[in-house]
């Protein structure tokens, strides 16, 4: 498939019709036979329709079906996660997309960051090269934070691809500041950080470190870790400082250029602190995505 | 696991390149030599400077280790 609104008979954007067999155009065809869809309009969630402009501002290839694209950003405006993001990253995005389209942060509608060459699925999303590469996620919690707090915030990624010393997530300033789910060496323990707060958790199967992370932090003494929608306890004897971070967050890497990681990651979020009941249905909402495309 | 050196004429021509949303940074190693990985080579995203990147030294992986 070529990139969309570039086909013959689309010259005023996709979506118009039966002539339009080239690009986004045919996928209207599709799934909404029979209207009549100038200029990209109706049919779509509103956010996930901006998301789509994005991509053709960029000049990216969108994904060959874009209902479960829709379906999942109507999922996470119900789970009450996308109004707390501040920012949200669907890497797996679906096939027939490029990697342009899977590096649009779907909150702030601007586009990450691929550096040094990660490698691109559709289907499974970026994945580190254990060496250099890394996702610069374009988002400095002491500058850009909107919805997150120092005591009131999520961050998460999920991991296909766990490894030994793989930094998945992380937010690591010069002063030790620092946000962070890590595979522990030897890849049967999780690392997690937060502000500085530092846990262990020792005794993850070998195996098991997939899946969807997240640490939530809701005071000065408290953060929590997940593992697809479970609590897991943290050992060890967090050290607590109140400094937020003062660096970029990234996947696959530090932000100190250390901890490269072989992680492939299809989805990230960080923002708000998270309830248990928006944590279960965006965990939901993305899997029932993952196993649709 | 190898990647590849930069001088530092090449580091100064090639680091911060930019297409669309793919980037080019390198990082020092363990000996302080700029380094990138050996994927840069084929991606098209950095066909541009593809010539330049092969003249780079091929080197065996030696990471900067930091420990918190």
């Amino acid at each position: 498939m070529s990139d969309w609104g570039k086909g013959v008979n689309n010259d005023i954007g996709w979506g118009q019709g039966a002539n339009n067999d080239i690009g986004w155009g045919s996928i209207y065809d599709k799934s909404y036979a029979g209207e009549t869809l100038l200029g990209g309009g109706g049919g779509f969630d509103s956010d996930y329709q901006a998301v789509l402009d994005k991509g053709i501002a960029n000049g990216n290839t969108a994904p060959t079906s874009t209902n479960a694209g829709n379906q999942l950003m109507i999922d996470l405006k119900a789970s009450g996660a996308f109004a707390k993001a501040d920012a949200l990253g669907v890497l797996a995005s679906g096939g027939g997309s490029d990697s342009g389209f899977a590096l649009i942060d779907w909150k702030r509608l601007i586009n990450l960051t691929a550096v040094n060459s990660p490698a691109f699925n559709n289907i499974q999303g970026f994945t580190g090269n254990g060496t250099s590469s890394y996702i610069d996620l374009v988002y400095n919690p002491s500058t850009d934070a909107v919805n997150w707090g120092i005591n009131d915030h999520s961050f998460m990624a999920f991991n296909s691809n766990p490894t030994a010393d793989g930094s998945l997530i992380s937010c690591f300033d010069s002063n030790n500041a620092f946000c962070e789910i890590q595979t522990d060496n030897p890849s049967t323990r999780f690392i997690v950080f937060d502000n500085s707060q530092i846990g262990r958790i020792p005794s993850t199967p070998s195996g098991e470190q997939d899946g969807m992370l997240e640490i939530k932090r809701t005071s000065s003494t408290t953060f929590k870790f997940y593992k697809d929608g479970t609590e897991i306890s943290i050992g060890g004897s967090p050290v607590e400082t109140d400094s937020t971070p003062n660096a970029g967050f990234r996947l696959f890497a530090r932000s100190n250029n250390s901890s490269y990681g072989n992680d492939q990651s299809p989805f990230f979020y960080i923002g708000q602190a998270l309830t248990d009941a928006e944590r279960l249905d965006l965990l939901t909402a993305v899997n029932t995505y993952l196993a649709s495309i | 696991m190898e990647v590849i050196k930069a001088t530092e004429k090449q580091y100064s021509n090639l680091n911060g390149f930019k297409n669309s949303s793919h980037k080019l940074e390198f990082l020092k190693d363990f000996d302080d030599n700029w380094i990138v990985g050996k994927e840069v080579l084929t991606d098209d995203k950095f066909l541009e400077i593809r010539n330049e990147l092969e003249q780079l030294e091929v080197i065996p992986y030696n990471p900067k280790i930091t420990e918190i």
